[in-house]
């Protein structure tokens, strides 16, 4: 049996909402936030790193550059394949790492159902037998320009979120899921709603405009959790204007003066995997424990020797009491409960 | 020249302003002066003094004398003369032409002549100190005259307006008893019952129709609001046209960065809201078709046929209506009606204004929302351009959203105004009561209407009409005239 705990977690989203600028914070601050406490999270070689930290430094940039408009980019070219993304986590025992965090990044086609039967198939399986799924929701769209029509949700909430398109996708992928799958979803670039005081407003329009997918999350009779959260992926950008030209939409956001690069509450939906994956790595270890204790081993623990019992309950006890430092960061307040 | 005004002080300054006019003697009157004198004395003067200077040797009241205070008498005919004037005989000490002899004969001839004045006073008039002290006299007695003076006068002409106003009521009253009352004649009443019911089924139809029409487009966006606004905000979106970095340096060369910032964001604070008057003409013209819809449910031949009606060339088909209803029984309910119709508008100050005055609030400098635009000392021309066109961008997008949140309201304006003015119209104290109200209408108007069948009749009424509205407004002159006596 591996001794690492895999955890697997779907970034969902049209492209361009957001999911690398998304994973790159949600990285960038929880790294700091695990290496306070001895650990080290890692990024996977190739396309992770490249991608990762590409992005992180877009992110520094965007706000830390001069001049006051920034216009948000179309996202990394869609391929049409899973994109996949790798974090490993070593509590700092110098071993192998305790926990990785395997993310699948979602193709174009799978929510538009374009592509072969077999993409999407497969792609329904991915986010099937993925222990989380990130949504991640562009928070500006959400509640920009609201129109009566739309019940008071932005004007280009569907243009930006495909809400219904990820929604038919989710229902696909509903005969796939495995127990225990939690869905979390992501209101990014809610810089502005903080610095005005509206989130209760955004988190009113999250349920208005998501409700209809926590609904249908059901599995059995038993209701797939659904929580939300909103993050600053950057701190210092907020709302300017849609600016519509050609047909296409760009968003515009400008620098607040002075701000610079503040991140903020980025590793909150990260601590929810991450707890899933030590919570599992702490199984591992108690199963190491019990298969190490043996009569000899434990009577050389008992002269002070130290044996691979003592190791593994070294382990044990240190994955634990990460797990507990992670578990006690995870706050009620930071979520919301979508499907109750 | 005619007159000669000279400025001086005169004793009793606590009376006012006192003007003494020295008029032309009777033999120094060219022709009609004597008429100008009149006027003068008539509108100007409150009081007048004869000066006379006897003669030294046979001292006598001359015809010249007599003309002239018959000329006086002439100017305030209410008013007795005897009551307002004095008469003033200038008696001469000096060595030369000395009349202090014909004094005591002059008085007597004076009394016994046809001049009257209020009082008689021998004065030197080479004197200055018997002068002042006469003109003392003069200005004490015409203070203490002077009111009652005034009073007598009123009540003279205010009986010569009573006698008047008793002449106009007089004739007034002939004058409306002069045409025969106007006879019912029963078998038209039928015809026009009959007629009057068609139309007014038709009219009730095609005003449900149109509120049916308009309740239908209640929630709809207003197309051609719409329509108005995508132009507006197309010429918008070609953004703020601020010149080349290179200028904006160049023409910020004597006043600074900052001041030509701050210039430029309240002109572009300017050019944002001037551009949505463009809507006014758009918002007038959905009402205008309204209003053309629901006359069209009264003039159509199969609504009311009231399109038939006798109107001046020119003359607006509403205010006609006006007109027409004009002291009707129960017509102040349609009248209202109708100016509450024709007065009905939304306007780009009213409606629009006020929502999008807070979107651009990020073009006034001195607003919490132009915070992150605003000028930074250290700011490059190229910094300056960006922010002005952040800020125009920003109040475009949130003038946009504020306007689209309103864009079914002018729908929603014109279906209340329809259905008011429908419920007003044939609703008011109930269906049968309105429906008689507009019968009486029909009725007076049937001859228009229905000329084949009323023309004569409605001749004859249209006549009596107008002669009884003429006669009722000379009684209203008549008793405005009392009442001002």
């Amino acid at each position: 049996m591996s001794e690492t705990a895999t955890i697997n977690i779907s970034m969902v989203g049209p492209r361009g909402v957001g999911k690398t600028s998304l994973l790159a914070a949600m990285y960038n601050e929880l790294d700091v936030e695990l290496s306070k406490i001895g650990c080290n999270l890692a990024l996977g070689a190739g396309t992770t790193t490249k991608n990762i930290t590409g992005r992180l430094n877009e992110l520094k940039k965007a706000a830390t550059s001069s001049g006051i408009k920034v216009q948000a980019d179309e996202g990394i070219p869609n391929t049409g394949a899973l994109i996949e993304y790798k974090f490993d986590l070593d509590i700092g025992d110098g071993g192998a790492p305790e926990v990785t965090l395997r993310f699948m990044d979602m193709p174009g086609a799978w929510y538009t159902g374009e592509g072969s039967r077999k993409d999407l198939e497969d792609a329904d399986r991915t986010l099937g037998e993925s222990h989380v799924s990130f949504l991640a929701v562009d928070a500006t769209a959400l509640m920009e320009a609201p129109s009566k029509q739309s019940g008071g949700i932005g004007k280009y909430h569907d243009h930006f979120n495909n809400p219904e398109a990820i929604r038919q996708a989710y229902k696909r992928a509903l005969n796939h899921f495995g127990d225990g799958h939690l869905v979390v979803i992501t209101l990014i670039r809610a810089e502005t709603y903080v610095k005005s005081g509206r989130i209760g407003e955004l988190y009113k329009r999250l349920r208005e405009a998501y409700g209809d997918l926590a609904s249908c999350l059901r599995k059995n009779g038993e209701q797939i959790p659904v929580f939300g959260c909103y993050v600053e992926t950057v701190g210092s950008l907020v709302f300017n204007s849609f600016i519509e030209k050609g047909g296409a939409v760009m968003s515009e956001f400008r620098r607040i003066p002075g701000k610079g690069y503040t991140p903020s509450r980025c590793a909150i939906p990260l601590r929810l995997a991450v707890a899933k994956g030590l919570m599992e790595a702490v199984s591992h270890a108690g199963k190491k424990v019990e298969q190490k204790d043996t009569f000899l081993n434990n009577i050389a623990d008992w002269f002070g020797i130290s044996t691979e019992l003592t190791e593994a309950r070294k382990k044990l006890e240190r994955t634990y009491g990460v797990f507990q430092e992670i578990k006690g960061r995870l706050n009620d307040d930071d979520f919301i409960d979508l499907s109750k | 020249m005619e007159i000669a005004a000279i400025y001086c002080r005169f004793p009793h300054q606590d009376l006012g302003s006192i003007a003494v006019v020295d008029t032309p003697g009777i033999g120094d009157f060219v022709s009609g002066a004597d008429d100008r004198l009149v006027a003068m004395i008539g509108k100007s003067l409150d009081s007048i003094a004869f000066v006379r200077m006897p003669e030294s040797i046979g001292a006598l009241i001359k015809p010249e004398d007599t003309a002239l205070h018959s000329v006086v008498t002439r100017a305030i005919p209410d008013l007795a003369i005897k009551e307002w004037s004095y008469f003033i005989i200038n008696k001469n000490l000096s060595n030369e032409g000395n009349n202090l002899n014909q004094i005591p004969r002059f008085q007597k001839l004076l009394q016994d002549s046809a001049i009257r004045t209020k009082e008689t006073l021998l004065v030197d008039c080479s004197d200055p100190s018997d002068v002042a002290q006469a003109l003392d006299r003069l200005l004490t007695d015409i203070a203490g005259n002077l009111a009652s003076l005034d009073k007598h006068l009123l009540e003279r002409q205010g009986q010569g307006i009573k006698a008047l106003a008793s002449s106009i009521a007089a004739f007034a009253e002939k004058a409306a008893s002069t045409l025969p009352k106007a006879v019912v004649v029963a078998p038209s009443l039928a015809l026009l019952d009959e007629l009057f019911g068609t139309v007014w089924i038709n009219v009730g139809a095609k005003l449900q129709q149109l509120v049916n029409t308009y309740r239908q487009q209640r929630d709809e966006p207003d197309g051609d609001f719409s329509n108005a606004v995508n132009v507006v905000f197309a010429k918008l979106a070609s953004g703020a046209n601020l010149p080349s970095t290179e200028i904006i340096a160049k023409e910020a060369g004597g006043q600074g960065l900052m001041m030509w910032h701050a210039d430029k964001l309240h002109e572009l604070r300017v050019n944002i809201s001037n551009s949505f008057e463009e809507l006014n003409s758009c918002l007038d013209a959905s009402f205008a078709q309204l209003r053309n819809d629901l006359l069209g449910a009264f003039t159509a031949e199969d609504g009311g046929m009231l399109g038939r009606l006798d109107r001046p060339v020119g003359k607006d088909e509403w205010q006609d209506l006006l007109d027409r209803w004009e002291g009707h029984q129960d017509g102040e309910t349609v009248r209202r009606a109708i100016q509450t119709l024709r007065s009905a508008s939304l306007s780009f100050r009213g409606f629009i204004q006020p929502r999008v005055r807070e979107c651009i609030d990020v073009l006034d400098s001195d607003s919490e929302a132009a915070k992150d635009f605003a000028y930074i000392p250290g700011d490059s021309a190229v910094e300056v351009k960006n922010k002005l066109e952040a800020a125009w961008s920003n109040a475009c997008f949130n003038c946009r959203s504020a306007i689209d949140e309103m864009a079914t309201e002018p729908s929603m304006a014109r279906f209340a105004a329809a259905e008011d003015f429908r419920d007003a119209v044939l609703h008011t104290g109930g269906e049968g009561h309105a429906k008689t109200v507009w019968r009486l209408f029909y009725h007076e108007n049937r001859g228009d209407v229905w000329p084949k069948q009323f023309q004569q009749l409605e001749a004859d009424t249209r006549i009596r009409k107008e002669w009884d509205n003429a006669v009722r407004l000379l009684t209203d002159a008549t008793g405005s005239l009392s009442v001002a006596v």
